[in-house]
């Protein structure tokens, strides 16, 4: 078996076995966090039932919206903002204001502007994710080397060849960075507002749900199963990003 | 036929302590088409503001610089940099980099990559045109590089100290591809180096640049071509090097040690 292998696996068998090491010697109120079987349990009941996946499936589509609107819209302003310094030097700031503020401070904003259906839900991720996802891929057109562009304008390429050869290629490494740290933002945000504003079906709902009713084994159970999924969603995007940007950091 | 030909041209940059340093004053050249000029000279003389000037890269302060070529007064221009890497692209494949300028001239992509594929059996490389750039050597990146310069018929080629990050023996190598390429093509070279062999092996003439920014004289090397490593002892390469050290030491951009070693017999035959 191979070293890192052994590594994904040691890790969170350790943090198990940590868990269960507290529970034998009674340092653990099993009330505030059950033992680790009793939790599996619940999760394994909550999967094979297939009684969670409406509420995954939920969250996912929910959150995806929001993401690849933001993704669409923040890209394209990025770039614009990277290219023509007037409009970085007018909005940048704004941008870098928006992105500073909380996006759950904006919460009661959201809610009596969209309601407290998917809308709200929906548009409290693209905030979250469109200002990172802006940022970075403006950052991303300024940090490009001026020397490919310069290249290619000696060979005689117009600006609209070395932008979309050229310049929006450089900026992917960055750009990717920006949507990576916005697919968190985005999970976080998306089972938030499930948590706060309330949905029929959502992870977030669940974990509402299991927490009123003091189903404590259920709360670690979907907590785990929140985690696993961002955890998934985030090797995903790290497989699709070598795919897209294959020559970052060789 | 390309000729270049620069009159009374100045050029100054912003000085990082206020105000502007010239970098170049006055200067009047021609290059003859198809001479091998290089132009070596101390660091901050100039020489890659010369080549950027010639490549239209950077407009002169003052004076005309002046290309005529079968292209009119709008030359296409052959250029290779010392960071290969920065002026690759990373995401596209060997033929791909290579056929550029030709992508940009509107060539189809089957002619783009039919082409890549002859110009590189035409200079013996057995690169493969699907590699992505990052699986290729230091050499074979500079050599993709120097092939890029060459596709689509330039006018002039010009070089702005190609080698300087390459190992010697893959140096070597390489200088005399560039020379293969310039005798294919039949078009003026210039070639910016800070090595003395190097710059001394490659040239029909060497222009010694100093640091006030003016070409102090030009050394002639009258060695047959194509040229190769065995004649790095021959008589003309070794007068042409042995001024160009001594106008390097007059300038003071050889340190003691480097003067000693460069007036023994060359390195690389040791």
């Amino acid at each position: 078996m191979r070293s890192n292998t052994v590594g994904i696996i040691a890790g969170p068998l350790a943090v198990v076995a940590i868990w269960q090491a507290a529970h034998s010697f009674h340092l653990l109120e099993p009330s505030l966090l059950p033992d680790p079987l009793t939790v599996l349990k619940a999760l394994y009941a909550m999967l094979s039932s297939g009684s969670v996946l409406p509420d995954i499936l939920s969250t996912l589509i929910r959150m995806s919206i929001g993401y690849a609107l933001a993704g669409i819209v923040g890209i394209t302003i990025g770039l614009l903002i990277g290219l023509v310094r007037p409009f970085y030097d007018a909005t940048v700031g704004v941008v870098d204001f928006f992105r500073s503020i909380p996006v759950t401070t904006l919460y009661p904003i959201f809610v009596l502007s969209f309601g407290i259906g998917h809308s709200s839900k929906i548009a409290m991720v693209f905030w979250a994710s469109f200002f990172v996802i802006t940022l970075n891929s403006a950052y991303g057109v300024l940090q490009s080397p001026k020397l490919r562009a310069q290249m290619a304008n000696l060979f005689g390429a117009s600006r609209l060849q070395i932008f979309r050869w050229i310049v929006f290629y450089d900026a992917l490494p960055q750009t990717m960075i920006g949507l990576r740290v916005a697919l968190s933002y985005a999970l976080i945000v998306e089972i938030l507002c499930e948590m706060f504003m309330g949905s029929e079906l959502g992870i977030g709902q669940r974990v509402t749900e299991s927490w009123t009713t003091y189903a404590i084994d259920r709360l670690y159970a979907l907590i785990i199963l929140a985690g696993m999924f961002g955890f998934l969603l985030n090797r995903l995007f790290v497989f699709f990003e070598r795919r897209v940007v294959p020559w970052v950091s060789r | 036929m390309t000729k270049i030909s620069l009159t009374d041209v100045s050029k100054s940059y912003p000085s990082p302590a206020g105000g502007s340093k010239a970098v170049l004053s006055s200067l009047s050249l021609e290059i003859p088409n198809p001479l091998f000029t290089t132009i070596i000279g101390p660091n901050g003389c100039g020489k890659t503001t010369l080549l950027n000037l010639i490549a239209g890269i950077v407009k002169p302060d003052s004076g005309i610089v002046r290309i005529e070529s079968v292209n009119g007064f709008n030359p296409r221009v052959g250029y290779v940099w010392q960071d290969y890497r920065a002026s690759l692209l990373p995401w596209l494949d060997v033929a791909e980099n290579i056929a550029l300028p030709l992508r940009i001239q509107g060539v189809s992509r089957d002619t783009r990559r039919e082409v890549a594929k002859q110009i590189l059996s035409e200079f013996n490389s057995s690169i493969d045109i699907n590699q992505k750039i990052y699986q290729l050597s230091g050499g074979q990146q500079q050599l993709v590089s120097i092939l890029r310069s060459a596709v689509a018929k330039p006018d002039m080629l010009l070089y702005d100290e190609p080698l300087s990050a390459l190992d010697q023996p893959t140096s070597w190598s390489m200088a005399f591809r560039i020379e293969q390429v310039w005798m294919a093509r039949k078009v003026p070279a210039i070639f910016v180096s800070h090595d003395v062999d190097e710059a001394a092996m490659l040239a029909d003439q060497i222009l010694l640049m100093s640091r006030d920014g003016k070409i102090k004289s030009v050394i002639e090397n009258d060695l047959p071509r194509p040229r190769n490593v065995k004649m790095l002892s021959a008589r003309e390469h070794l007068s042409a090097r042995d001024h160009v050290i001594e106008f390097l030491s007059e300038e003071g951009a050889l340190r003691d040690q480097s003067a000693k070693e460069l007036t023994q017999f060359p390195n690389t035959l040791k």
